[in-house]
């Protein structure tokens, strides 16, 4: 080895030790900084009233007793935690005493994590007007007396989970009323089932190559690109992966969804040694593909930049990173257009990542993929490594990494 | 084996898409820094690791939601 390249070599070690560094600073300093003042965030909201905390200790539900004027009155507002599907969240429920219990009469997100399209889509679709006027022991469950808001069906079950829990808990301890209404079921429904077909269709797809693999994989490419992009709005993006560093993992019971995503991606890369979430499953992919048929053109990239284009994803995604950890909000950081082209809804230039991601992809081949999408490059590293884990346990002759679609991973990142 | 034959204007054309979506997702990170520094996370820690009042941590964006909410549930 030159001097030159030692030179190099160790200034890459430097770099990649201060990228770490500066990775578990920016995530102590967030997880110092997201501890909650449940009172100083509802005194905030509510200004103008006297609020005195029933309960002790930091657990939540938390109670607190409403006073106007110096006396009491018959709202209590009781606060509580959910995880939608940026991370956790916290709402305030005023409740009033009635004869029969008590009922709903204002709920205040106080805090969220979600990405502001989802917000948006959830305030337009009124969905919290629906809680107002309803007793303390209603069900409190999706798609039984609450209606979910399409393209942000996660943040509804986490907000209503959030509020059922809260509510039902003060019912109990509070208001000493008995159980009336259900607990929340499994919900393994249509939804989930299709997303089980497309992955199962998609491995099919990957190992086979003959003419029935040729219509499983046309399916897989109609289904997600109407399921999970149009309808569920369900791609996996950086947000995601940090979520789950920052232990923002919605329960199974309260979105299957997100597991069988993250099962089916994780587990084709760790058992399978494919990467089929990218080639088969991301919807982006697909609009990307759909836009090179139309175009026709196939624009090549400088070879220097197709080279340097690993060492760019990983540039970003560390700045990407950095933004999640130090605002524990993974939705601030990422910078993938997916979200926003399956909802149309975005915020300041995000309206412009989008419009260009699309330009560059009728030009340029897999243009994002290939240039800046952090999840692939992740997922296409632990091919990698589970390769190089596999070679050392058991010898090489494993061949060449193959992805979902069966090209190499050079050609991947090419 | 036939060399493929290299296309400056190509090579351009898709280097400029390249920079111009550098600088898009750049420019959304300023952004996103822009939002994070209303939140202040520093200055909450710190505030609250001394004990001093604590300065609430809502997101900038939860207020327009926020409000929104008020005024559509009706005071019953």
């Amino acid at each position: 080895m030159t001097s030159t390249a030692k030179q190099g070599s160790s200034w890459g070690r430097v770099l990649e030790a201060f990228a770490w560094a500066s990775l578990l600073a920016a995530f102590i300093i967030g997880q110092i900084a997201a501890q909650t003042d449940y009172e100083a965030l509802l005194k905030q909201q509510l200004p103008d009233l006297e609020l005195t905390r029933s309960t002790e200790g930091s657990s939540l539900p938390v109670v607190f007793r409403v006073k106007t004027d110096g006396k009491p009155s018959p709202d209590a507002i009781v606060m509580s935690e959910g995880v939608g599907y940026g991370g956790p969240l916290i709402v305030g429920i005023r409740a009033r005493r009635t004869d029969e219990g008590a009922r709903l009469n204002e709920i205040l997100v106080l805090s969220h994590k979600e990405t502001p399209s989802f917000m948006v889509r959830l305030n337009r679709g009124h969905f919290f007007r629906q809680f107002a006027g309803k007793s303390v022991t209603d069900n409190f469950i999706v798609d039984d007396d609450i209606d979910a808001v399409s393209g942000a069906t996660v943040s509804a079950e986490g907000f209503t989970a959030a509020i059922r829990e809260a509510v039902h808990l003060g019912a109990v301890q509070h208001l000493q009323l008995p159980q009336t209404w259900q607990e929340p079921e499994w919900h393994i429904g249509s939804n989930e089932l299709i997303l089980v077909t497309l992955f199962l269709l998609a491995f099919f797809g990957a190992y086979r190559r003959d003419k029935l693999a040729r219509y499983a994989r046309t399916i897989v490419m109609v289904g997600t690109l109407l399921f999970v992009g149009f309808y569920a709005n369900a791609s996996l993006n950086l947000g995601n992966i940090a979520g789950v560093f920052m232990g923002f993992i919605p329960s199974p019971k309260q979105y299957p969804m997100w597991w069988i995503m993250m099962v089916g991606a994780l587990g084709s890369v760790i058992v399978l040694g494919r990467n089929i979430y990218c080639h088969q499953i991301c919807p982006f992919k697909v609009v990307q593909d759909l836009l090179q048929k139309i175009s026709g053109v196939k624009l090549r990239i400088r070879p220097e930049v197709q080279r340097k284009s690993r060492a760019l994803i990983f540039f970003l995604s560390w700045i990407s990173l950095l933004l999640i950890f130090l605002s524990a909000h993974p939705a601030l950081g990422s910078y993938e257009p997916f979200a926003m082209m399956f909802s149309l809804e975005g915020l300041g230039i995000q309206w412009y990542i989008l419009p260009a991601a699309l330009l560059g992809s009728l030009f340029v081949p897999s243009f994002w993929c290939r240039l800046f999408c952090p999840v692939g490059l992740y997922l296409n590293e632990m091919v990698r490594l589970r390769r190089g884990v596999r070679e050392r346990l058991f010898g090489g002759g494993g061949g060449k990494p193959r992805t979902g679609s069966g090209k190499t991973i050079k050609v991947e990142q090419e | 084996m036939t060399k493929r034959k290299e296309n400056p204007w190509q090579f351009k054309f898709s280097f400029a898409l390249v920079i111009v979506m550098l600088f898009l997702v750049l420019g959304y990170f300023a952004q996103s820094f822009l939002e994070i520094r209303k939140v202040k996370p520093v200055r909450v820690a710190i505030e609250r690791i001394s004990g001093a009042p604590a300065e609430p941590d809502i997101s900038p964006t939860d207020a327009p939601a926020v409000e929104a909410e008020k005024k559509e549930v009706p005071d019953s």
